[in-house]
């Protein structure tokens, strides 16, 4: 059976709408990981990996020969990565459930009914806000062992990113789709005076610790330990 | 696989929906407050868009129109 899957894997690959950067959706991604991947490999409970490769592969997502930067679909085998934390954000269909989740999140603020537009926009930025700098600039460390003595431990996820090198792919674009944001919230908020200073602080929070100047500061010793 | 009928198969479909969401470890009764919130915040969004959706297409096409049809069209949003 893995015969087989190394062979169809190295088939190549033309480009499509799934190869990077758009990723797969990942909807696509839940849907064939429950039901085909299961038919595929024949089993009765629960499925396993081979029928994401599999579904993958028939997708033409697999591996294209391409020389620039790539993005393997390294999924659930041996790597020699020391901290995979630095390399999450460029994974394949990463960029893309972002966004998608930003949406979700969007359209289900959008459906209570009671919730204006503005509100609905403001709400959006400043949940997405929260999340992010909880999640990229609070928490630190790894819930993995790294065979790096540990220089990850004190270190948050935005300065692990890339181990710490600035300006790259993903930390543009997450510098810059919370700035998105900010400009579509204003819009829609039609420059409301609370909503802005509502929404000013909060991107001001999410974009000040990913200056490069910022990185690995802690300000009163706040996060230190 | 062999699914004897419809019901044995919904129930591996919830089987499934347990495991991704990562639910399928929590108490039953956490269980049930998460599929509450996820149940409520689904129901809304298709309530909203059973209501709102035809609404929004009728007025794009209308703003769409006006540009083939060469008239101005006055849009209140």
């Amino acid at each position: 059976m893995s015969d087989t899957l190394t062979w169809f894997a190295q088939l190549p690959r033309s480009q499509s709408i799934f190869t990077p950067p758009f990723g797969p959706f990942f909807v696509l991604l839940l849907l064939q990981k429950t039901l085909v991947s299961d038919w595929l490999t024949g089993n009765k409970v629960g499925g396993n990996n081979n029928g994401i490769t599999w579904c993958l592969c028939a997708l033409r997502v697999g591996r294209t020969p391409r020389s620039r930067t790539k993005v393997t679909m390294n999924v659930g085998t041996a790597h020699s990565e020391v901290n995979p934390n630095t390399r999450v954000m460029n994974s394949r269909g990463m960029w893309l459930s972002y966004i998608l989740g930003i949406g979700l999140l969007h359209i289900i603020l959008l459906s209570i009914p009671f919730a204006s537009v503005p509100v609905v926009w403001t709400l959006t930025n400043l949940i997405h806000n929260l999340c992010m700098y909880l999640l990229l600039h609070m928490v630190k460390g790894t819930p993995f062992e790294t065979p790096d003595q540990g220089k990850a431990r004190l270190l948050t996820h935005w300065e692990q990113m890339d181990y710490g090198v600035q300006f790259t792919a993903s930390r543009k674009f997450l510098t810059i789709t919370p700035i998105v944001m900010y400009i579509l919230t204003s819009f829609y908020t039609k420059y409301d005076r609370i909503h802005f200073v509502v929404n000013t602080v909060s991107l001001l929070t999410v974009l000040i610790p990913k200056l490069p100047q910022l990185h690995g500061v802690r300000i009163f010793g706040i996060n230190k330990y | 696989m062999n699914f004897k009928n419809l019901r044995e198969y919904l129930a591996w479909l919830y089987y499934q929906y347990l495991l991704i969401t990562g639910i399928y470890v929590l108490e039953p009764w956490e269980k049930s407050i998460f599929n509450s919130i996820l149940f409520s915040a689904i129901a809304m969004v298709v309530y909203t868009s059973y209501v709102f959706v035809p609404i929004h297409v009728r007025l794009a096409l209308e703003f769409f129109s006006g540009i083939f049809g060469g008239q101005h069209s006055t849009m209140k949003h």
